[in-house]
């Protein structure tokens, strides 16, 4: 049968943002894809050229919308790397509590976007439930439930409101419920089973070659998550060991990256539980923070995503001189044409959608 | 390629979704709704919330800091004239009043506006302040400019709050260009500049000599507004970041 070109997007219920995918068709099987990025490029590293350094965690807050903690998170270090601030010890602490907190919530909003991919629109209405719940606790310290600015250079902006630690227990507590009866509902429901299942197919070697990072690569059994490799904030002095799952030989399929991202909602309510405990009293803002900067600095940090990379050199200026930003999303995405291939076009928004794309980041 | 690795059972694949499924909508129909009623009933907010701007005219010095660090550009100081009572109540109304120029307040255009909240956190007096307040659809784009006595509020008993200086940068000044021409003291919005002896002498035609003064600062109550910075005629003045040596009492301001 004669190959042929279709394009997937920009506008389909797949994409879950602006981007066009085209896959090469030999009657239902793929045979090429190619995806195509740039619908939605905001030009947000030269805008942030123009603003002074702490104006840009409004832009990075608007790189991912369903993780803007993490993205202002990683500028921020950076940005502290290249100023040589120091952050407080109790402001390191609650930037953990919020940063798992986002991750929780990226990873329901996550379910509630794939689920309906494969047909489970009960997914949506349960995942954005208790998405909900987690929007409701990150409000409390930040007053925003989607751009929370609450992450600042030195330090956060405002320190936990007393009590804060009962209403995060009570909301895991709720979650942790929940989770089990997404178990029972996903998990052996056999059309979700085959609809993921050896779908979406790539091995740890590859993923690491294609530079697949975070839940993405550690549902291949890779244990790396830059949390501890290249740790920061409280993540030293917690305990805890990457989770990872696999499919059995080192792979990766869309059921074991489902998988890895509830096993990383639990230890995310774990992690928040340590850091609540173990949370010093003290100052949540350094005392001097320097608006002028000379030199370059870069962080990485573990973004709900997989790894975020920021890049900035300063000039002696109050504003950055250039502003790299390293996306998690399209690195994954660049690599889709690799594991697409040998899968039915109904396979495009199992596999598509189990990346957990965000194009907000991906076209930055 | 090889099948699934485990196939569910019966029990396992329908049995318990299903009751899932039905003790959730069991739940759902008798139990508390998830939605609210919007109109008739509003989500209680947090104390944090960063809804529309409301500034205090007594507190506000109309240094345009919020102007300055706002991301959007959307803030802008407008001249205002300000009445008598007005002028009493100011915190700084008896170093208004002997100003030229007239004092500023901030006037936002809300159609730009995306509410991070910079204006707030960095207001050197706590004069700008956002409310809880979030119901601003207009129908015209004009609608949504708010001219600065619109965001006018009143407190009954004012808060002496400190000067902080949140920009982290202080004035400095090169003495050999300074023409002693006052136009920082006349502009400082807290008056913390003063003009006394400088170093350098000017020659009048008939051969006296005379002092040219030069502006000393205290950056006790230097909020690092910059706006000395900005008026300067012959750019004698650049900010730093605030050291030991400018970061406690009246300075002499050194040649730099």
């Amino acid at each position: 049968m004669a190959e042929m070109w279709i394009h997937m997007g920009p506008q389909h219920p797949m994409t879950h943002g602006l981007w066009n995918l085209r896959i090469k068709v030999d009657g239902e099987t793929i045979t090429d894809a190619e995806p195509e990025l740039g619908y939605l490029h905001r030009s947000v590293e030269k805008i942030g050229e123009r603003r002074k350094y702490f104006m840009n965690t409004t832009l990075t807050d608007r790189l991912c919308y369903a993780s803007a903690m993490t993205w202002t998170h990683c500028y921020c270090l950076t940005a502290e790397e290249l100023m040589g601030v120091e952050v407080p010890p109790r402001a390191k602490y609650i930037r953990t509590v919020v940063l798992e907190l986002q991750r929780i919530a990226s990873h329901l909003m996550w379910l509630a976007s794939y689920l309906p991919d494969l047909g489970l629109i009960t997914g949506f209405l349960y995942g954005m439930r208790d998405r909900e719940m987690f929007l409701n606790l990150l409000e409390i310290p930040s007053g925003g439930r989607l751009l929370y600015n609450y992450v600042k250079i030195g330090g956060v902006k405002r320190d936990l409101p007393p009590g804060f630690d009962a209403k995060a227990e009570r909301v895991m507590q709720t979650l942790e419920r929940r989770l089990k009866e997404y178990e029972d509902l996903y998990d052996n429901s056999k059309i979700f089973r085959m609809r993921t299942d050896d779908v979406g197919c790539y091995s740890a070697s590859d993923a690491i070659n294609w530079g697949i990072t975070g839940p993405n690569l550690r549902s291949a059994g890779v244990p790396f998550d830059l949390r501890q490799a290249d740790s920061y904030d409280a993540y030293p002095e917690l305990d805890f060991t990457p989770v990872t799952t696999s499919a059995g030989n080192g792979r990766s399929d869309c059921f074991s990256r489902y998988r890895q991202r509830i096993d990383e909602m639990y230890q995310s309510m774990d992690l928040v539980r340590q850091a609540l405990v173990k949370m010093p009293e003290g100052k949540v803002m350094a005392g001097s923070v320097p608006v002028r900067a000379r030199g370059e600095a870069f962080r990485r940090t573990e973004d709900s995503r997989g790894e975020a990379l920021m890049y900035l050199i300063g000039d002696g200026t109050d504003r950055p001189y250039r502003w790299k930003i390293r996306s998690p999303m399209f690195t994954t995405v660049s690599a889709a044409p690799h594991f697409l291939k040998g899968y039915k076009v109904a396979d495009v928004p199992a596999i598509m959608g189990s990346i957990d794309m965000c194009i907000g980041e991906t076209d930055k | 390629m090889p099948g699934p690795t485990e196939t569910p059972g019966l029990i396992k694949s329908i049995i318990k979704p299903f009751t899932v499924t039905v003790r959730q909508m069991l739940k759902s129909t008798f139990g508390r709704p998830q939605t609210t009623l919007y109109p008739m009933e509003r989500r209680e907010l947090p104390p944090t919330y960063r809804g529309m701007n409301a500034v205090i005219w007594d507190l506000c010095i109309g240094c345009g800091i919020c102007a300055e660090v706002c991301p959007n550009r959307c803030l802008k100081m407008k001249p205002e004239t300000l009445d008598d009572d007005e002028q009493a109540r100011a915190w700084y109304g008896s170093h208004l009043a002997k100003r030229k120029s007239k004092p500023e307040r901030p006037a936002i255009n809300f159609g730009h506006c995306m509410f991070c909240g910079f204006c707030e956190d960095y207001c050197p007096t706590g004069a700008m302040t956002m409310t809880d307040f979030y119901e601003m659809a207009d129908t015209t784009r004009e609608g949504l400019i708010y001219p600065a006595r619109s965001l006018k509020v009143d407190m009954e008993t004012l808060p002496q709050l400190p000067l902080i200086n949140y920009m982290m940068e202080s004035p400095v000044l090169y003495t050999d260009t300074c023409i002693g021409c006052r136009k920082c003291v006349d502009n400082c919005p807290t008056n913390c500049i003063i003009m006394d002896t400088g170093p350098q002498e000017r020659e009048k035609r008939d051969g006296s000599k005379h002092n040219i003064p030069v502006p000393y600062f205290d950056y006790t109550i230097c909020i690092g507004c910059s706006t000395c910075v900005k008026v300067c005629p012959v750019d004698c003045l650049h900010m730093e970041p605030i050291s030991d040596s400018t970061s406690s009492g009246l300075q002499p301001a050194e040649a730099a």
